[in-house]
């Protein structure tokens, strides 16, 4: 196995080269064997330099360029073992360590045999490029569909799966317990992800990024500033440019987590800010600015925050310089800003969606646009579709249920935040309300329920795996519904009528999930479905398996 | 009212509802992180320490290894413990409050994934720390070492484990073996309530027995519109034959024993006497003026019980005004019963003469005879000799069976004896107002061990009183609780095993744990019992509404063998049930049961007759939830000490369901 180590991430192009080079490894052998043999044959080698001087000219500046490629490339460490060994320089701020490892033999031969076991019978995927107008947000966009387009033709089969990576004291080790909480990220080729480790007293996250064809580790990263991350729940999204990864940090009971901006190339730090709360939230962006929310942490007899009850903040990405934060009650909940408004729910204690009209001019503050009172918290992600937001929410929580559990889902106007009409559910609706042709809503009584736009009449209503609770959000195709429950069964449905066209268990199968924390919405990119699970790593299925 | 469970949100996850002070006892439980995970994932060593001694000026802990359950067993054999400076006053407070002492047992796992040289020690609390050599230990963390924002302690530890040391060393042991199970989830399902009936006023008492002897439950309500007799004619199919079969009487508590050896089955409604009779290819009970004189006191409970070990129940009764009263079976069918409450020493103050209390009956010391807890005062716990007399047991427990501002009594604290603890022996659950005291049996001393009991502390309100029965088939007792409250909360609690306990509807693991109005109207009896004979304990609660509500168990439907089972699952999923009637004309009422595997390890125990003290009463038929089938011994002791073994093999059915007898000749007679 090769490694090499990027020494200076910012030639992040190298790697495309080298691998393309890899590809055309033997056709550069061909030619500089037949260009060897013929010095060895003057007549020769005069006869065809008359006859195709273009060629021989191509196949010596080839051989001259990979031999300036080899000369340049930095050396392998000297610990070349196979396992990460290197932490990158500081960041843009000095603040921040990372560490990477690009192994691109793996990546091409992981790319093959992909290709091998998923291209025989399906059409090979297109990954998608996001434009540089585009952000990549928590489910795909405002609407929260979890699909970037193209569908999955043929049943699911498992593409690849990945465990995250820890550096142990210097050797990197796969992390089986690691489970991927949130929902991916996709630029271009790659997938972007984080995980949570629960070992205690602490939790452990890591950020990392895959080839989105093979899975193979791109780079990863678990600590800034020498500080292990804490388990992330928060999902990661892309700037616009596609430059930068910014993700929140924390499971519910952490104070002092970061928001977190990574490079997107290679996984360095670009700058990280703390909060005293944590980061659930999923950032949204817009052009250099990111905005996200920091819940509270609440006492469990009186429900109340126990300290800050939490605030919205918004953050300038190029630099990492924070613009104004706005107290919200336990903004759990990932915002949607549109127009210079944003839209975010409020959990615990505020049991309301909440719009800010946000300052035209730097370092003021927002003021507040409207309040619609829910009847329970909401600390679901938003989403917004034309002139109309949707919201879910309910009692109980991603670990415990309500003993008299309800839920319900809203529509508001976005101007005003006038109801629109309000859907009692069976039990909470904790996962983003998906918007298409119907707006598909996971139920934690374990329902996966269609609801009329106009009307928030239920049009359909589908379970994955009997009464286990649908937690995460649903990706919506142009025809399908894939959907998780909480037990590790990922679900598709027709979007029409919901029937059930298969049901697959993504957990490892040896290693069932005991927590029921399968709790990671799925997202499907040009014939690709990726989803984190609780056992099973982060996973990727494509089309054309058997039924 | 304590509700953990409206806690937030989106992503709380394990440790999240753990922000508690620094209180001992804490709810909630992390289903994300169990001791099972800290043993088989999380960390490369667990072992167990014993305190050799302590010098809390220092901060200096001597211990010895005592037994390496996982990892290689290290070279050192004494460990010094280092508490850092700043833990000192920690570490006082330990010792003040009893942890730490010499020979005491201490849990540790090290070698933690992350971190190689950190440890976590558990010694009634977590504590962290680093190995910094071989035998040189620090500790810098307590459990409660996170600190929140406005300083508070958060401790992130409590709902991985917050049971007695004791305990967790006793859990290793089983996970060494791999025979541990302690459930994260409650696997357990009831289906929709079914309203028996309605009367017109409070059902005070609940009777599930097979009054006809025709293998099927039935069932009596009392209440003051007039007792009702439902007999179950057809699978669930349940009759009002309370005229047909004799039954005038309002009551407030029931029982049913073959009282005078015929064969049939008698019916005590209050201080109704009814014997039953055959004839004409009809059963039906007639009223007797067998008891004593009936008392102008107001009877609080009445119950069949064999209290002196002859075999033939007695009554054991309870007045609002006069506490316990006993009456004696003469053991002649023509007789009276004998009035023996001051013989048994029972109508003196310090046996709580006088009390307006429920009174629970069980064996307590293992000596075959029954003794008996009074909620009243401070709590007696009497216990009978060889003589037949009653005599407090003293205690340090604080008991509070005093009810609101104007400290109203009698209103709580009927309890039930059952093993919880322990397979063997019996403990003592008690309700009081909003809480629950654990007694643990050790042997014979009366130990408060509530504060390990994690959800224990989950009470519901107004608690009137809890009956015993293993409703998730798991083999662990669970807790069910009626709160007289007309809207009140009935609380099912679940036991984990190793003392912990989980409030149900909290961690359901299926989509619901009760699916109908009754458990959140109140309840002024509840009773036990497999109504539809498919293995699971079904439930009857009767509520101040009139309403006679039945509650299905769904717990085996919802376990049908799923693709991929977790290990909670996959254990479940191989549990087998055992379910054993048990018959004769004599010793029948407060029979022992036990499960005895190979290496003569009692696995199980019940106890008949002991879901009385609320007045109400359950069946003459037990079911035992077996997580590792074999081949088992069965024994019954009939209560006049008559051993009864039989044979039983759980390695094929998932079910198994047998009657045993006394082997008596009945054409004989017994008196």
């Amino acid at each position: 196995m090769v490694i090499f180590e990027i020494l200076d991430p910012t030639i992040g192009v190298v790697p495309i080269v080298v691998n393309a080079g890899a590809a055309l490894f033997s056709a550069f052998l061909a030619g500089a064997a037949s260009f060897v043999a013929l010095l060895f044959k003057p007549r020769e080698l005069l006869r065809m330099c008359a006859k195709y001087p273009g060629r021989l000219l191509a196949v010596g500046s080839s051989i001259v360029l990979l031999t300036a490629l080899i000369w340049l490339w930095p050396a392998p460490s000297a610990g070349g073992s196979g396992k990460r060994s290197i932490n990158a320089q500081n960041s843009a701020q000095g603040n921040a360590s990372v560490a990477i490892t690009v192994d691109w033999t793996q990546v091409a031969l992981a790319r093959i045999a992909a290709e091998q076991m998923g291209g025989m019978q399906a059409p090979e995927p297109e990954i998608p490029v996001a434009t540089q107008s585009e952000p990549f947000v928590f489910r795909g966009g405002a609407q929260r569909l979890g699909s970037l387009g193209g569908e999955i033709e043929g049943p699911l089969q498992l593409a690849w799966s990945y465990y995250p990576r820890w550096n142990n004291e210097g050797v990197e080790e796969e992390d089986r317990d690691a489970m991927i909480l949130s929902s991916p990220a996709v630029w271009g080729d790659r997938v972007f992800a984080a995980s949570c480790t629960l070992d205690p007293p602490e939790s452990f996250g890591a950020v990392f990024a895959l080839d989105a064809k093979t899975g193979q580790q791109i780079w990863t990263i678990d600590q800034a500033d020498g500080e292990f991350f804490k388990g992330f729940f928060s999902s990661p999204a892309i700037s616009g440019d596609g430059k930068y990864l910014l993700i929140g940090q924390g499971l519910h009971p952490d104070t002092n987590c970061r928001l977190i901006c990574l490079e997107a190339d290679t996984g360095r730090v670009h700058w990280t800010l703390r909060v005293p709360l944590h980061i659930e939230s999923s950032p949204y962006i817009v052009g250099d600015t990111v905005y996200v929310g920091a819940g509270a942490i609440e006492d469990p007899v009186t429900r109340k925050p126990i300290s800050h009850p939490g605030f919205v903040l918004a953050v300038r990405i190029s630099d990492g310089k924070e613009l104004w934060r706005m107290d919200v009650n336990d903004p759990e909940s990932s915002p949607i800003v549109e127009d210079k408004r944003l839209y975010i729910g409020s959990g615990f204690n505020g049991n309301a969606v909440v719009s800010l009209d946000l300052p035209s001019v730097t370092d003021e503050v927002p003021t507040l646009a409207w309040r619609a009172e829910s009847a329970y918290p909401i600390t679901g992600a938003v989403t917004k579709d034309g002139e109309v937001i949707y919201v879910g929410g309910g009692n109980g929580d991603f670990v415990y249920r309500d003993p008299n559990p309800a839920g319900l889902v809203k529509a508001l106007n976005a101007s005003d935040g006038l109801e629109l009409w309000t859907t009692n559910m069976a039990d909470a609706v904790l996962g983003a309300v998906a918007a298409s042709e119907y707006l598909i809503c996971p139920v934690a009584s374990g329902e996966v329920i269609a609801l009329n736009r106009a009307t928030g009449e239920p049009v359909w209503q589908s379970r994955i795996s009997d009464s286990a609770p649908v937690l995460a959000a649903a990706a919506v195709t142009d025809r399908e519904v894939f959907a998780v429950s909480q037990n590790g069964y990922l679900g598709r449905f027709n979007l029409q009528d919901g029937t059930l066209i298969e049901r697959i268990y993504i957990n490892a199968e040896e290693r069932p999930g005991e927590q029921g924390l399968c709790i990671s919405s799925p997202l499907v990119v040009g014939g690709r479905l990726f989803v984190g699970t609780e056992t099973g790593g982060f996973r990727c299925y494509v089309g054309g398996g058997e039924r | 009212m304590r509700r953990y469970y409206f806690l937030p949100l989106g992503a709380w996850l394990w440790v999240l509802l753990l922000l508690a002070p620094a209180e001992r006892a804490q709810a909630v439980i992390n289903a994300g992180l169990q001791p099972y995970d800290l043993f088989t994932s999380r960390y490369s060593r667990a072992l167990v320490l014993e305190v050799s001694e302590v010098d809390p000026s220092s901060g200096l802990l001597k211990t010895s290894v005592v037994k390496t359950y996982k990892g290689a067993p290290e070279q050192e054999t004494e460990v010094s413990i280092q508490f850092d400076a700043s833990l000192l006053g920690v570490l006082a407070d330990a010792l003040s409050d009893g942890d730490f002492q010499q020979g005491d047992p201490i849990v540790v796992f090290a070698g933690r994934k992350r971190a190689k040289k950190d440890f976590m020690l558990y010694a009634n609390s977590f504590y962290l720390g680093k190995i910094q050599g071989p035998g040189n230990w620090t500790i810098d963390r307590t459990g409660q070492g996170a600190v929140g924002m406005s300083g508070e302690q958060l401790n992130t530890l409590a709902g991985t484990w917050n049971g007695s040391t004791p305990q967790l060393v006793r859990m290793l042991e089983d996970m060494a073996t791999g025979i541990d199970f302690f459930p994260r989830k409650a696997y357990v399902q009831f289906k929709d309530d079914i309203l028996l009936d309605r009367l017109e006023s409070g059902i005070t008492a609940i009777a599930v027995f097979d009054i006809e002897g025709d293998g099927d439950e039935d069932i009596v309500a009392c209440s003051a519109a007039g007792d009702r007799v439902y007999l179950q004619t057809d699978p669930m199919v349940f009759i009002d034959a309370t005229e047909g079969l004799g039954v005038a009487s309002s009551s407030t508590s029931v029982a049913l024993a073959d009282y005078n050896g015929d064969g049939l089955n008698d019916l005590l409604a209050g201080t109704d006497l009814y014997q039953g009779h055959f004839q004409d290819n009809r059963f039906h009970f007639v009223k007797t003026e067998l008891l004593p004189e009936r008392s102008t006191s107001k009877l609080k409970t009445a119950t069949f019980c064999d209290i002196n070990g002859d075999g033939f129940p007695d009554i054991l009764a309870s007045f609002v005004d006069k506490g316990i009263e006993i009456y004696l079976n003469p053991a002649d069918a023509e007789k009276k019963f004998v009035d023996a409450t001051e013989s048994m020493g029972l109508n003196r103050p310090e046996t709580g003469a006088g009390s307006d209390a429920y009174v629970t009956p069980g064996d307590w010391n293992g000596d075959g005879l029954m003794d008996l807890f009074l909620a009243a005062g401070d709590g007696y716990l009497l216990i009978q000799d060889q003589d037949g007399r009653f005599t407090p047991k003293p205690h340090e427990i604080e008991f509070k069976f005093t009810v609101g501002a104007d400290n109203e009594t009698g209103i709580t604290g009927a309890g039930v004896f059952m093993p919880i603890v322990q397979s063997e022996a019996l403990d003592l659950v008690v309700p009081m107002e909003e809480s629950w005291l654990v007694i643990a049996n050790n042997d014979g001393r009366p130990e408060d061990v509530t504060r390990w009991g994690n959800e224990i502390s989950e009470g519901s309100n107004d608690h009137l009183s809890t009956i015993g029965a293993d409703l998730n088939l798991d083999g662990y007792m669970d807790l069910f609780t009626v709160s007289r409250a007309p809207n009140g909360h009935n609380r099912f609690i679940i036991n984990r095993g190793y003392g912990s306990f989980m409030l149900a509807p909290v961690h359901r693991h299926y989509e619901y744990v009760f699916r109908g109005p009754s458990s959140e109207r109140g309840g002024l009896s509840s009773a036990a019992g497999d109504l539809n004979d498919d293995g699971a304990p079904d439930l009857v609660v009767g509520n101040s509404h009139g309403d006679i509500t039945l509650i299905i168990n769904d717990t085996l439907q919802a376990r049908s063998p799923i693709e991929f089972p977790p290990r909670e699952i996959k254990i479940l999923e191989g549990t087998h049930l055992l379910q054993v009637r048990v018959l004769g004309t004599k010793g029948v009422t407060n029979a022992r049961l036990r499960l005895i595997d190979k290496a003569d390890v009692v696995i199980a125990r019940r106890d008949l007759g002991s879901n009385v003290a609320g007045g109400s009463f359950g069946p003459n038929r037990v079911s035992f939830a077996v997580r590792r089938p074999d081949v088992f011994t069965l024994e019954v002791r009939y209560s006049d000490g008559l051993i009864q073994q039989k044979e039983v093999d759980l390695t094929e059915e998932q079910y198994v369901s047998i009657n045993i007898d006394r082997g008596e000749d009945l054409s004989q007679g017994v008196w």
